[in-house]
């Protein structure tokens, strides 16, 4: 039982990094109507600036300025939000005047483009990931949790709070959601919709970037795998229907901790399956799905 | 590519001869460029034809793979055999896939496909009694590489049995978009309502897409296990998912030759100019981004691919060729609002196969006053449209009085909430056979939303529908099509890459008998089927004088031409009861009266019951038997025209002070 | 997306579905015509036309091979019909055919070899360097004259670690480039694939590494490196010695993890003589593409206190050693998640060859925790008592400086696999042909190839050559400490 409950809070930190990745799709879904396939690649290639920028290289196939951290950090969070103003401005935004698909078809090229530019310049092996947060662990009642998992939480919890007030509470948040609802009319209030889609991007990239560079000493950095993470995020943000943070939230939370508990579960140790933990988080949207049935439906045409 | 017949033949003949132009180092890659195509085709016909964005395609083709390994080796069933069961394999796997594809659409369906892949690749495709693991599964016994005729191992050998599989399904592929089935996919890719509203059961047709595409992508990897005696799960994997979807829409995403060209183009890339060490060493392990940067490309500046360049060639000879028979002959113009005889515009829209189009007016272009010719076969083409009408209404005399007949269409009390907003209040009403019933009311005042519940798109709070007594309050949109339901849409649902025959060919589907095999073997039924479907649909474009626009793109087409597009489309169903929304609106003075005629035409000679939802007061006077008014989504008022003309409550809510001729 | 109207052409149209149809119905027809026959089992014999007597290496079926039965049995004498003359050609002072072409791929003064490697690909890191390796050793011996007198000439392709581009340019290497032999081919996928056509076409694969074990299952192959489930075996039989008592074992889905995972359960058993319950406290199989490794270890300590309670032993969490059937940056991972989550395996852990020391002797918690990892060659650590090794170090670093790290396992493996093949066509002397090489191959008896090996010895009826292990630990200040013993696998080939 111990042992379950270990895992579960194993899983948190990943549900934490999860929403963070999730948040910035819905973001981005509710200002542009998009759906980037491009959040994981993003994330990695944020990693690796920060990689890039503090390592020290010590051999053959490292890389990195030695940049100390308290300039390299914010250096990669800054590049992290020209990206996403790039990807908006050169990118996607030709596209505006044709179907969302080519859109999307257009973040899984960028997917595809940052990953590849990532195995060009640092290779596809593994780097070794710059740790923020510091070793150790707490036992409290011999479960036991390392400093980096609380670091992470809380960073994450910290996060999602400021996004959810800069969405409720600030002019910059409502204006996002106007744009969201109806750009025409936002752009006929004075609001000047362009500017607020690139920042919404910018935020959007910026919050991927963060989760990146927290992911990365969990995992490893390699760009395949760093993608392939993010991909339980988007099970979030269906969960959430691809609008609603709070529901997103609470997806990521079930992802986390399926991703952590499904393996052990004493059924499939006895198998061996490969993958359970994918397969689990996979049947569990797919089941929400069934069950919410026209609410996930995304309505392409008006009636 | 595949439509006319010599190219055809000559690209059979050639395929047939390749091997031994080049030297037998070209072997290897014709090989590999016909499964490369099938796995293209299977996205071409999914994503491309209908549609729906998967990107689980790579983990079919390794269900394919490892279903013909592990049947090669624990049950010796060998190729071409286990070549069908990987197949099938496939196809039930891509259709579990597909159930997922009648709940979400577009966005979700692709972010559920690379779940789907995710899942797959991380589990089955890991897994020790299927895959081999790791480490895959090879071939066990080196016998299985052989037929008694060839070894496969010789690359120029294997090559006809690749080929000759290959050219099986792409055929068969050809054949399906040539028929129904291709037009029902076309017609779910621009709209499903529409689809649905013209009869086609969208559910099924979904689920055949991707069991079809499956079923390819599954021999596709079979083919491959057996070219290189092996399968591995990484061959299969996330990435190759992306890697294909972006050859598919380099090479063109909705045409079977798209698939051909974009698998040559792949091979050769990948494995001609790799094994040059110049090419090699600049670009090793930078196929990635090399590919990404393409797809980029081609997405902003020529969505429709490479083969999408021949498209546009073609277009633009056709375009100048219209431009000078136009210019040549003599046009007849009626004073249409003082047009004259202006040419169309200049720039037509490029091809954008990858648009799903809402189907809204939108992305067609504004009305050009461009010529009228108004074909009128019965009355003399001498009296201008108005006098005609006024004529025919004169000869009608005063409407007072409604046919005995049980009604045709019944609605009940019927109740519509959208949250808070109830959008219809017990609304009831009855349409008897044979008139011409109309629906009224100020803006908002549900009228559409009604419709809609008729239809089958809502289904109401409460209340009921019967149609010609039967009660079709549960029935799904397709059904009561069959029943003999048609509608046109407010905001017009063509299909806007399709010509103007195409469109309205859509609409033989409830009419066409012709099943799944017929279509996919080119049968003399689908044939048969076809040929006399086309003959109806050029009768009712001869009879709604449209005959000329019949290959025309339907986007770049005046409005009212168009209006009359979807009225033949919903004719051409053989339905009873036509339910058309605000079919006038947009429509001027005269294209209203012609409109008027039309109707008339369709109620007396075809004998079609019409439920028209309309503004203008003066369409609905002239040509309405009876009329049902709604406020706010209540029933207000019913009558005949000229009792709702005189009617103060309705005066008051909607028609103001004018009083109307 | 446009189609035929109705327009003239119709006839034709129609007529021209109808000749479609019949040809699709055609092509179907003949295909199935052409499989109707079953074809009869052919087992394999491993000759090609014209190749004369052959050998016969059965392949076992299941994943634990019971070795290797023979077909036609040792070396059987030529009746070929190629241009090999007599078997008594073989004699290395044989310099009659000096600047002849004697076989396909040598002239007088060249030998075409051929390889594949995965500069790109999930194992790159491992599978790239190799490269370098191979042509450093071709490089020195073209410098001191060739092979008599004809020097390699060394073609090489880039497959990525894909069976289909491997097998492809592997048979491209032999069809198109006319090499003569391939030597090391380290890329393990696309060599798997091409396994059969190799057979088929009589063509060896000398000096491969040894990750996989249907290498030495190939009558056309011989592998320079131990076997994984050698080293597994090795590796119980030294913790054995060292009074380890459980173990618990993470494997990675990838190259010989699985491998690694089967010889252990199965030495276990078999060198160990327990059972595996009372043995193994926890089995974790983890995954290249992600692996959340506090997860693994909460699991690994979950198990073995389990496994310690019902074995009536203190319940620490905490086993005595872990086998890292993984590769090395996954290692750092593990080994970072284990310090964070405060877990200590009680006598130490470690892993094979591909586990190799120099990329986590920098890891911190690596060196305070005794962590060893095994290798089929002499390290560098040993060059001051090991000649040969001074001289691989010097000839790689001449030819790559400091581009390569002379501590991957798999560039000294791709180095001494190189050394064999040169040693096999030395051996057979002047009038060099395939088939002696094959016959000289299979006749290596204590040879150590370019000194960084035990003796190996190999025969056509088992070409387990390699079965030792040479173990390194890490020290407290990174650096290694490498046990000069060569241990040995009681059972090779098991």
């Amino acid at each position: 039982m111990k042992h379950y409950i270990e895992l579960f809070i194993l899983g948190l930190p990943f549900a934490g990094l999860f929403a963070l990745l999730g948040t910035g799709v819905v973001m981005i879904y509710r200002a542009s109507k998009i759906l980037t396939l491009a959040q994981g690649a993003v994330a990695m290639f944020t990693a690796y600036i920060l990689y890039q920028l503090n390592n020290t290289p010590n051999g053959p196939g490292t890389h990195g300025f030695g940049i100390p951290l308290p300039f390299a950090l914010p250096l990669a969070i800054i590049f992290a939000g020209a990206m996403g103003y790039a990807i908006e401005r050169f990118l996607l935004r030709p596209l505006r005047d044709r179907a969302v698909l080519v859109s999307v078809i257009m973040t899984i090229g960028i997917l595809s483009g940052l990953t590849g530019l990532a195995g060009i310049i640092w290779s596809y092996d593994r780097q070794e990931a710059p740790n923020l947060t510091p070793t150790g662990q707490i036992r409290p009642f011999g479960i036991t949790i390392g400093y980096n998992h609380l670091a992470i939480m809380g960073m994450s919890v910290l996060i999602m709070l400021a996004v959810v007030y800069l969405f409720k509470r600030t002019t910059l948040g409502i204006a996002m959601r106007a744009v969201a609802d109806d750009r025409r009319a936002a752009l006929l209030m004075g609001i000047p919709a362009d500017r607020v889609s690139s920042l919404t991007w910018v935020i959007g990239t910026i919050l991927a970037g963060v989760a990146g560079i927290l992911l990365s000493p969990l995992l490893q950095l390699q760009p395949l795998q760093l993608v392939l993470i993010s991909i339980p995020a988007y099970a979030a943000v269906l969960f959430g229907g691809l609008t609603n943070l709070a529901r997103m939230m609470v997806g990521a939370v079930l992802v986390g901790v399926l991703f952590s508990e499904v393996p052990s579960l004493p059924v499939i140790k006895t198998h061996s399956f490969p993958g359970t933990s994918e397969l689990a988080i996979f049947l569990a949207v797919i089941v929400f799905m069934f069950i919410t049935g026209k609410s996930t439906q995304l309505q392409e045409e008006e009636i | 590519m595949f439509r006319k017949r010599g190219p055809r033949w000559a690209l059979i003949l050639f395929l047939l001869v390749l091997p031994w132009i080049f030297g037998s180092d070209w072997a290897n890659m014709e090989v590999r460029t016909s499964y490369e195509t099938l796995a293209l085709l299977s996205i071409v016909i999914l994503t491309g034809w209908v549609g729906q964005i998967s990107l689980a395609q790579a983990a079919l083709m390794g269900v394919g793979a490892f279903t013909a390994a592990q049947v090669t080796n624990h049950l010796s069933i060998d190729y071409p055999i286990h070549a069908l069961l990987a197949g099938a394999a496939a196809a039930l796997v891509a259709m579990a896939i597909g159930m997922f594809a009648l709940r979400i659409r577009g966005l979700y369906l692709a972010i559920a496909t690379l779940g789907f892949q995710w899942a797959l690749e991380a589990s089955f495709l890991q897994w020790q009694p299927f895959s081999g693991g790791f480490n895959g599964i090879g071939v066990k016994n080196a016998s299985h590489l052989r037929l008694p005729c060839c070894d496969f191992q010789n690359d120029r050998v294997f090559y006809y049995l690749a080929w000759a599989a290959a050219i099986v399904l792409i055929m068969m592929a050809a054949n399906l978009r040539d028929s129904k089935t291709g037009r029902a996919w076309f017609a779910i890719r621009s709209s499903e309502v529409a689809a649905k509203t013209l009869g086609i059961n969208v559910t099924r047709y979904k689920l055949l897409a991707f069991a079809v595409s499956g079923f390819i992508i599954g021999v596709a990897g079979s083919i491959k296990f057996n070219f290189i005696g092996q399968a591995t799960p990484l061959d299969y994997n996330f990435q190759h998912s992306i890697t294909y979807l972006a050859i598919a829409v380099l090479g063109g995403i909705g045409a079977i030759g798209g698939a051909i060209i974009g698998a040559i183009a792949y091979v050769f890339s990948d494995q001609w100019l790799f094994a040059h060490h110049w090419f090699n060493d600049f670009f090793q392990g930078k196929t990635d981004i090399l590919a990404a940067v393409l797809l980029v490309f081609t997405i902003i500046r020529n969505p429709a691919g490479i083969i999408g360049v021949r498209e546009d060639i073609r277009e633009r000879i056709e375009k100048r060729r219209t431009l000078k028979a136009r210019r040549a002959s003599r046009q007849v113009v009626l004073p249409v609002s003082g047009a004259q005889n202006v040419e169309p515009p200049a720039d037509e829209p490029a091809a954008e196969p990858m648009d799903a189009g809402a189907g809204a007016a939108g992305p067609l272009e504004e009305p050009v006053q461009a010529e009228t010719v108004v074909d009128h076969p019965i009355v003399a083409p001498e009296l201008s449209v108005s006098e005609r009408l006024a004529s025919y209404v004169q000869t009608r005399g005063r409407r007072d009085q409604r046919s005995d007949a049980a009604p045709m269409l019944e609605v009940r009390d019927v109740t519509i909430r959208f949250g808070g907003v109830v959008a219809n209040d017990g609304v009831s009403y009855e349409v008897r056979p044979g008139e011409i019933c109309g629906l009224i009311g100020p803006n908002g005042a549900g009228k559409t939303t009604n419709f809609n519940c008729v239809n089958g798109l809502l289904v109401p709070n409460s209340g009921a529908i019967r149609f010609n007594g039967t009660d079709i309050s549960s029935a799904p949109v397709h059904e009561r099509a069959k029943m003999g339901m048609s509608r046109t849409f407010q905001l017009m649902r063509l299909f806007p890459r399709l010509t103007v025959f195409e469109n309205i060919m859509v609409g033989t589907h409830l009419g066409n008998e012709s099943g799944f095999t017929a279509n996919l073997l080119m049968m003399k039924r689908s044939r048969n089927e076809d040929k006399r479907n086309e003959e109806r649909v050029h009768e009712i474009m001869g009879m709604l004088g449209i005959s000329q626009h019949a290959d025309h793109k339907v986007a770049g087409l005046p409005f009212g031409v168009l209006r009359l597009v979807e009225l033949a489309r919903a004719l051409v169903t053989q339905p009873r009861m036509l339910l058309l929304d605000e079919p006038a609106s947009g429509l001027d003075v005269s294209e209203t009266d012609a409109f008027a005629e039309i109707l008339f035409k369709v109620r007396d000679e075809m004998g079609h019951t019409i439920f028209i939802i309309e503004h203008d007061m003066r369409l609905v006077m002239t040509i309405c038997d009876y009329i049902y008014v709604l406020e706010f989504g209540r029933n207000l008022a019913e009558g005949f025209p000229h009792e709702i003309q005189a009617n103060p409550a309705v005066i008051a809510a909607y028609l103001g002070e004018e009083s109307v001729a | 997306m446009m189609w035929v109207g109705a327009k003239e052409g119709d006839m034709k149209f129609h007529a021209t579905r109808r000749l479609r149809s019949i040809a699709a119905i055609v092509a179907l027809g003949t295909t199935l015509a052409a499989c109707s026959i079953k074809a009869p089992d052919i087992t394999l014999t491993g000759g090609g036309p014209g190749a004369g007597g052959t050998t016969g290496v059965t392949t076992g079926t299941t994943g634990v091979t019971t070795g290797v039965t023979t077909g036609t049995t040792g070396i059987t004498s030529t009746s070929g019909t190629t241009s090999v003359t007599s078997t008594t050609g073989i004699n290395s002072t044989d310099t009659s055919c000096v600047g002849k072409a004697t076989d396909t791929g040598v002239t007088g003064t060249s030998i075409k070899l051929g390889s594949t490697f995965a500069q790109t690909g999930p194992v790159s890191s491992i599978s790239g360097p190799i490269q370098k390796g191979v042509q450093a050793y071709f490089n020195k011996v073209n410098a001191a004259g060739g092979v008599f007198g004809r020097k390699i000439d060394f073609v090489t392709y880039d497959d990525g670690w894909d069976a289909q581009k491997g097998k492809a340019f592997i048979k491209k290497l032999v069809e198109q480039d006319h090499v003569f032999i391939l030597s090391v081919v380290p890329s393990s996928n696309g060599l798997d694939a091409a396994k059969s056509y190799l057979e088929s076409r009589n063509m060896p694969v000398i000096g491969s590494s040894g990750l996989i074990e249907s290498q030495f299952q190939s009558p056309m192959q011989w592998p320079v490196g131990t076997s994984t489930r050698s080293a597994t075996r090795i590796l119980l039989l030294r913790n054995q010695a060292g009074g380890v008592t459980n173990s618990a074992i993470i494997y990675l889905d990838l190259l010989a993890g699985q491998e690694a995972f089967e010889a252990f359960e199965s030495g276990i058993k078999s060198v160990l003589h327990k059972s595996v319950a009372d043995y193994e406290t926890s089995k974790q199989r983890v995954s290249i593409s992600g692996t959340n490794w506090s997860t693994v270890w909460s699991n690994v300590r979950t198990d073995t206190s389990n496994w310690q309670r019902s074995h009536n032993q203190p319940v620490t969490g905490n086993p005595d050693f872990v086998y890292l059937a993984i590769d090395p940056t996954s290692a750092i991972s593990a080994l970072q998640a284990a310090q964070q989550a405060g877990f200590k395996p009680k006598v130490g852990w470690g892993g094979g060859q591909p586990l190799y020391l120099s990329v986590i002797s920098q890891q911190g918690y690596a060196r305070q925790t005794h962590l060893v990892a095994g290798t089929s060659y002499y390290p560098p650590q040993l060059a001051a008592s090991v000649p040969a090794v001074q001289d691989y170090i010097a000839t790689v670093q001449r030819y790559y400086g400091s581009s390569v790290d002379i501590n991957n396992p798999f560039l000294e493996g791709g180095y001494a696999g190189a050394a064999l093949t040169i040693e096999a066509m030395r051996r057979v002397g002047s009038c060099l042909t395939k088939d002696k090489v094959i016959k000289v191959a299979n006749t290596f008896s204590g040879y150590s190839p370019a000194g960084l090996t035990r003796p190996l010895t190999y025969k056509a009826s088992s070409h387990y050559g390699n079965y030792s292990y040479l173990w390194a630990t890490v020290g407290s200040n990174g650096a290694w400490t490498v046990d000069p013993n060569w241990q040995t696998d009681p059972a090779p080939g098991s």
